[in-house]
């Protein structure tokens, strides 16, 4: 019988690798909106793929979505939310013509994560199931320190200039106000829209899909032509700056930010990032210092750390790692049946997403770890392959041209599958809150208030007091 | 914020090729001002990035338009109304409303929940209020909706490939009583087969109170009522009897006892007989005066105890519609579905003699205790079930006796793993 | 230290007392007193409100007398000398305590002009640097010419680091920290300073009994905000409407405010700038017992991960009670500390070590003269 399984599985495997490949060059979706997009077209031909093979049809398009996203990333500057801690470094890189070290290295990163996902199988089924039991009946307070600590962390980055004090702080504070406003806006709108849903009932399961296009997606592509962003001419590398050691470093700020990622409902990469770097940011083991002079006119010279350097390749790993352990650690905790968790511990959007279709069961857990490593390789392969083209055709590209015409596909997308107009109205309202934090310069992630504020709420069980307070009982 | 709006320092500013194109600096002292219309460090205007403001001012008063806009709308739409039927996997999370009659109402005090299912034509839905049981009751003064009763129900579909549909409600006003049941009373003499199903209520004492037990051993309640106009019997199954208040319980067995009870009519060997519906709710059996005659209380064998044990290679179709106990491995487990898409979990029992198979539909599997639904899905646990003997395709096959009495499986241990 | 640090103590403190624990808990959990609430965010609020406080309100509110704000294309390292010397003239000649705040220099969203001041006992200079990145990597080649990259200028009163005129908090500080270190070496130099990405820096200069200038670095900082009293005052506010809205233990959400607070507070004296504790009854700042430096990576992560830790304990041993304490747990208390807390802190630092051994060894042949100021609380530079 096995025999029989195993070609079936390996030919849905490498389907989904070729779909998640092919879905990543819709540039700033969410992985989200990829879940539901991949639903939709299974759905619709759900009798040709066989219930065994649906969930390793998933992980892999999802393997090869957090591998293959790294090209319009990198090279388009067009990002979905997730990939915020990693946009400068990249930025700067494909702005020196090292567009593809950039997308290797962050590549390469991933392809830990799936290593670090697979070696941590007996950390997920003796240790996690403990945590997750142990936090399972706290997580709305949790989520609570989350918000929290995201808003009173976002510190000022104006100078403070003004003629009187108020004048100085407003204009030093200019950022965390408009993360203030970014964050309520849209946890009110979070609040108003999953309490009463205006989309029809059949595209429920998708609801958020025009919310994350209309925060992430479409104030990228904005910034992106009003900048009139234009790569370089890109080198074409036989190698990468980065040694062994900087995948090192990078490993542990990845694996905090993944794993509070892939736990914390509607904590994303992006948050899970910040929390991450904060937490194991380790730059200063090598402090700044002052030598004797070196150059004509210096007094004393200021020595720049070597990890100074490591810094921004850091980000870029650690974002790869973190990145699959959000996108493909959320989905394998549903399959970390113990007997503490006998339902898993999924708890993340994707787990949510993906519940009606099909359940883990026992065991399915060493599939989806084969399915990883086997997806994960081949999409590495056409990530170095992939990356080298873009590198190739990103300069000759007419840049205006094609965020335009990705405007077009998304809003198509939203149209015809997240819910016509409506959908459209929907992510013209969340575009205009997703482009405070574009031109006021505050964190993109305040818009993922949408989902923390109104779960940490209803978890709480504030859920019927905050119906009630919006009259939409 | 083109390149010709760009003022670049004249010392080496360190200006990287193709970075300065999404720079923007001060014409007049070349400090960095980003976005904003006006310099920080030297207070000039920016006026050259029109399109910045304009494109900052949409933002800041769209989004703000945008939120009471979707309020507004939140506001005004009502929930899609749809048949429990038509409910499809992509409805996850929807709000909707469905309209049918209750079919069962339960109120678990313990867990703080409020349950009924509720069936229109097209199908039945489990609705449930988790820990919002007090809410409930405060806004319906004590009278939730009970069976017989038409609603409207506004919730959350929450639909899980392992458990099918069911409805999320938190909030009491999401749930209508469009018609109360009004359950007229009949008496004993006028009750006929042809009021089987029909729901009405009977005012009558208790004749005679006999304690049994079912074939598979499980105790029983026989219950005769008499009136001016004549006599009628009722059987009370255990969890029943167990789930009326304490002064119901011991009216009903004390014959002389006087109640008014809600009743479903029904007929056994051509002879009209009564149900009692929703025994939880006090409205259902309303003690009118407690006799003092008192009957012993039928006590309870566990059915593991009490039924023959037998080896599976002994098991024939000879069996069918019999109640024995199995000791069992777990050898296979599979999820699969019935035709009508429902989750339905298929597992091949074994011991040392021959296998069996067995099907658990997903009601049964959700009404199974937790350890038990743990070690029915994993490869190599060991159980004691009682089962009823069953045929399928000319193969012996066995069906779990009572899913929902946790006293009719013992886990023995559960295995590693498929 | 930073931000996050004092974030996490908070909680973890907090999650000592077993009632908070418990009303903490979900109501759905089979626990005594289980309500739901939001009381342990509280003291993540106020374990990081002091810095807070200061960054966000204190520093734009602490008016300097002189603002250096250097021109973005042509930066005069003389003129933002000799404002610095200024400033040491008019707080000998005015007899207070003069603040001068030096502005960063912006050039682009990831650019900005470096700057240092380096403090000799009598002279100041100020040293233009390279344009750097916000990660603070300066872009090759971007020095200004040798003319125009430096300038010194004479002061006319000596400048020292530590304060003479000391309250009896101070002296009791001091003392305390020269028993338990066993001696100090006196501090003669002031570091210098560099200038750079975010928001700038201010110096306060007083003129003191001794005839010599001390040198405040960021004298608006852990002023009032890092007050054992400022915490009472705002965390009443919390018990009160805790019981005006009739909560249960309504006192409750006061005393986990002000532990947040505390926890903050206390440790920051663990530094070198320590805070003044008791604003506003006693208004000048008291020394840290300078065991750590606020910023070392080393601190911050232990200290992060022993309250990680300690928090799964304490919401086990309250709640749950799979880990320790209940009838199938595996772990005593002390083996689950052991095993999970200590060992791999050793661990830790045992790999610590070896990176600042590589370092060391790389840096063996460079001669290093002193090491900068760096502020604290806010947490390093993070790219969002």
């Amino acid at each position: 019988m096995i025999y029989y399984y195993i070609p079936v599985i390996t030919f849905y495997v490498l389907l989904g690798t070729l779909a998640g490949a092919i879905l990543c060059f819709i540039p700033a979706l969410h992985i989200y909106n990829v879940a539901g997009i991949a639903i939709v077209a299974w759905l619709t031909a759900r009798h040709l793929v066989p219930y065994y093979a649906v969930a390793p049809f998933f992980m892999s398009l999802v393997v090869a979505f957090s591998f293959m996203n790294t090209i319009p990333m990198t090279f388009f500057n067009t990002v979905d939310e997730s990939a915020g801690a990693t946009l400068l470094p990249s930025n700067a890189m494909v702005m020196r013509g090292r567009g593809t070290e950039a997308a290797i290295m962050s590549g390469l990163g991933t392809l830990m994560g799936a290593f670090l996902l697979i070696a941590l199988t007996p950390f997920f089924f003796y240790i996690w199931p403990y945590l997750a039991v142990i936090f399972g009946g706290h997580l709305h307070w949790i989520l609570g320190l989350v918000i929290v600590h995201y808003i009173m962390s976002e510190w000022p980055k104006g100078a403070g200039r003004g003629k009187t004090p108020f004048k100085r702080w407003a204009e030093a504070c200019r950022n965390c106000f408009a993360g203030m406003l970014t964050f309520f806006l849209a946890a009110v709108f979070g609040l108003i829209f999953l309490t009463k849903p205006i989309l029809p009932p059949e595209l429920a399961f998708q609801n958020i899909m025009p919310v994350f296009v209309g925060f992430f997606a479409v104030p990228s592509i904005i910034q992106s032509l009003l900048s009139k962003f234009k790569p370089p001419q890109q080198y074409k590398p036989k190698s990468i700056n980065a040694d062994w050691k900087d995948f090192s470093y990078g490993l542990l700020p990845g694996f905090v930010g993944g794993m509070l990622a892939a736990y914390l409902p509607a904590v994303t990469a992006g948050i899970g990032a910040m929390l991450a770097g904060h937490t194991t940011n380790h730059r200063n083991l090598d402090r700044a210092r002052f030598r004797a002079p070196l150059e004509e006119g210096e007094i004393i010279h200021l020595e720049t750390p070597e990890m100074y350097y490591r810094q921004e390749r850091n980000f870029l790993i650690a974002g790869g790692v973190g990145k699959i352990l959000y996108y493909v650690g959320a989905f394998l905790l549903l399959f970390t049946i113990t007997e503490l968790t006998p339902y898993g511990t999924g708890r993340g959007g994707l787990a949510f997403i993906l519940r009606p279709v099909f359940s883990a069961e026992p065991g399915d857990f060493f599939v989806m770890a084969s399915t990883i490593v086997f997806s994960g390789s081949i999409a590495f392969l056409m990530l170095i392959k992939g990356s080298r083209i873009a590198a190739e055709i990103s300069p000759k590209i007419n840049i205006t041209v094609m965020y335009s015409l990705v405007l077009i596909a998304l809003s198509a997308i939203v149209y015809f599958i997240a819910g016509g107009w409506i959908g459209i109205a929907i992510m013209a309202a969340t575009t205009c809150i997703g482009m405070i934090p574009v031109f006021y310069g505050c964190r993109r992630s305040h818009c993922m208030a949408v989902l923390l504020v109104p779960i940490a709420l209803n978890m709480a069980g504030y859920g019927e007091s905050i119906a009630r307070l919006l009259g939409l009982v | 914020m083109t390149q010709e709006n760009i003022n670049p320092p004249k010392d080496k500013s360190g200006e990287i090729k193709g970075s300065g194109s999404y720079e923007s600096n001060c014409q007049v002292c070349g400090y960095y001002v980003g976005a904003s219309s006006v310099c920080h460090r030297c207070g000039a205007g920016t006026k050259t990035r029109t399109s910045i403001r304009t494109v900052r001012l949409v933002a800041l008063i769209g989004s703000i338009i945008g939120v009471i806009l979707l309020w507004v709308a939140a506001f005004i739409k009502q929930p899609d109304f749809i048949n429990i039927g038509d409910i499809t996997p992509t409805m996850n999370n929807a709000l909707v409303v469905i309209e049918g009659s209750v079919v069962e109402s339960i109120q678990d005090t313990e867990t703080n929940t409020f349950r009924m299912t509720v069936s229109d034509n097209t199908g039945n839905i489990r609705i449930n209020a988790f820990n919002h049981l007090e809410s409930f009751r405060r806004h319906f003064d004590g009278r939730l909706p009970s069976v017989g009763d038409t609603v409207s129900v506004t919730g959350a579909l929450n639909i899980t490939q392992a458990w099918g549909a069911a409805m999320f409600l938190s909030i009491p006003e999401r749930v209508r009583v469009i018609e109360k049941f009004e359950m007229k009373e009949i008496p004993i003499g006028d009750i006929t087969v042809g009021h089987s199903g029909q729901l009405f209520r009977i005012s009558a004492e208790v004749a005679d109170y006999e304690p049994g037990q079912t074939r598979a051993g499980d105790p029983m309640h026989r219950i005769t009522f008499r009136d001016n106009t004549g006599r009628i019997s009722m059987v009370l199954w255990d969890n029943q009897f167990q789930a009326l208040s304490e002064e119901a319980r011991k009216a009903i067995s004390r014959p002389g006892s006087r109640l008014k009870l809600a009743v479903r009519g029904s007929a056994f060997r051509d002879e009209p007989q009564i149900e009692l519906i929703d025994p939880e709710s006090p409205d259902m059996a309303e003690v009118v005066s407690i006799s003092d005659t008192e009957l012993p209380a039928p006590s309870r064998v566990s059915p593991l105890d009490r039924l023959n044990s037998m080896k599976i290679g002994d098991i024939t179709t000879a069996h069918a519609g019999r109640t024995f106990k199995i000791t069992v491995t777990v050898e296979e487990y599979e999820l699969g579905q019935t035709r009508a898409g429902d989750p339905m979990h298929r597992v091949t029992l074994g011991d040392e003699t021959d296998i069996i198979s067995m099907v658990i539909w997903a009601t049964q599997f959700d009404s199974l205790p937790g350890n038990a639904r743990g070690a029915f899905t994993t490869k190599g646990s060991k159980l004691t079930i009682a089962v009823e003997g069953g045929e399928f395709r000319g193969q012996p096959q066995v069906s779990l006796m009572d899913a929902s009495d946790p006293e009719t499986i013992k886990v023995l241990s559960v295995g590693e793993g498929r | 230290m930073k931000g996050l640090t004092h974030f996490v103590s908070g909680v973890a403190a907090a999650t000592f007392i077993p009632q908070v624990v418990r009303m903490s808990a979900a109501g759905r959990m089979d626990v005594t007193g289980a309500a739901s609430s939001f009381i342990i965010v509280l003291a993540g609020m106020y374990g990081i409100m002091p810095d807070t406080l200061d960054f966000k309100v204190g520093q734009f509110f602490d008016k300097p007398d002189i603002i250096v704000d250097p021109d973005p294309l042509d930066p005069d390292p003389k003129e933002m000398a000799q404002k610095f010397a200024e400033a040491v003239s008019r707080s000998a000649r005015e007899g207070r305590m003069i603040k001068i705040q030096y502005m960063p220099i912006q050039l682009g969203a990831n650019r900005w002009r470096q700057y240092l001041i380096i403090f000799g006992e009598k002279e100041v200079s100020v040293q233009i640097n390279e344009v750097v990145s916000t990660s603070q990597i300066p872009y090759q080649g971007t020095a200004p010419d040798p003319e125009k990259r430096s300038a010194t200028v004479p002061l006319s009163h000596r400048i020292k680091p530590t304060s003479c005129d000391t309250d009896t908090l101070n002296r009791l500080v001091r003392k305390t920290r020269r028993f338990l270190k066993g001696g100090e070496k006196e501090k003669t130099t002031v570091k210098p300073s560099t200038i750079d990405i975010l928001s700038g820096t201010t110096f306060g200069l007083k003129m003191e009994s001794d005839g010599d200038i001390y040198f405040d670095w960021l004298p608006w900082h852990r002023t009032w905000s890092h007050s054992y009293i400022l915490g009472l005052m705002l965390a009443a506010p919390w018990a009160l409407a805790a019981y005006l809205f009739k909560l249960d233990m309504w006192w409750m959400y006061g005393v986990v405010a002000f532990l947040g607070f505390a926890v903050h507070i206390t440790e920051d004296m663990t530094g070198h700038i320590g805070g003044s504790l008791l604003w506003p009854f006693l208004k000048p700042r008291t020394e840290g017992f300078e065991m750590f430096k606020a910023s070392d990576p080393r601190t911050n992560f232990s200290i992060i991960y022993a309250g990680f830790i300690l928090i799964v304990f304490n919401l086990d041993r309250f709640t749950t009670n799979l880990l320790t304490g209940g009838p199938e747990s595996i772990w005593s208390w002390w083996s689950f500390l052991l095993v999970f807390l200590i060992l791999p802190l050793a661990v830790y630092f045992k790999i610590a070590a070896r990176i600042l051994k590589r370092i060391k060894k790389r840096e063996a042949g460079l001669k290093f003269t002193r090491e900068e100021e760096e502020p604290d609380g806010t947490g390093d530079p993070v790219i969002d």
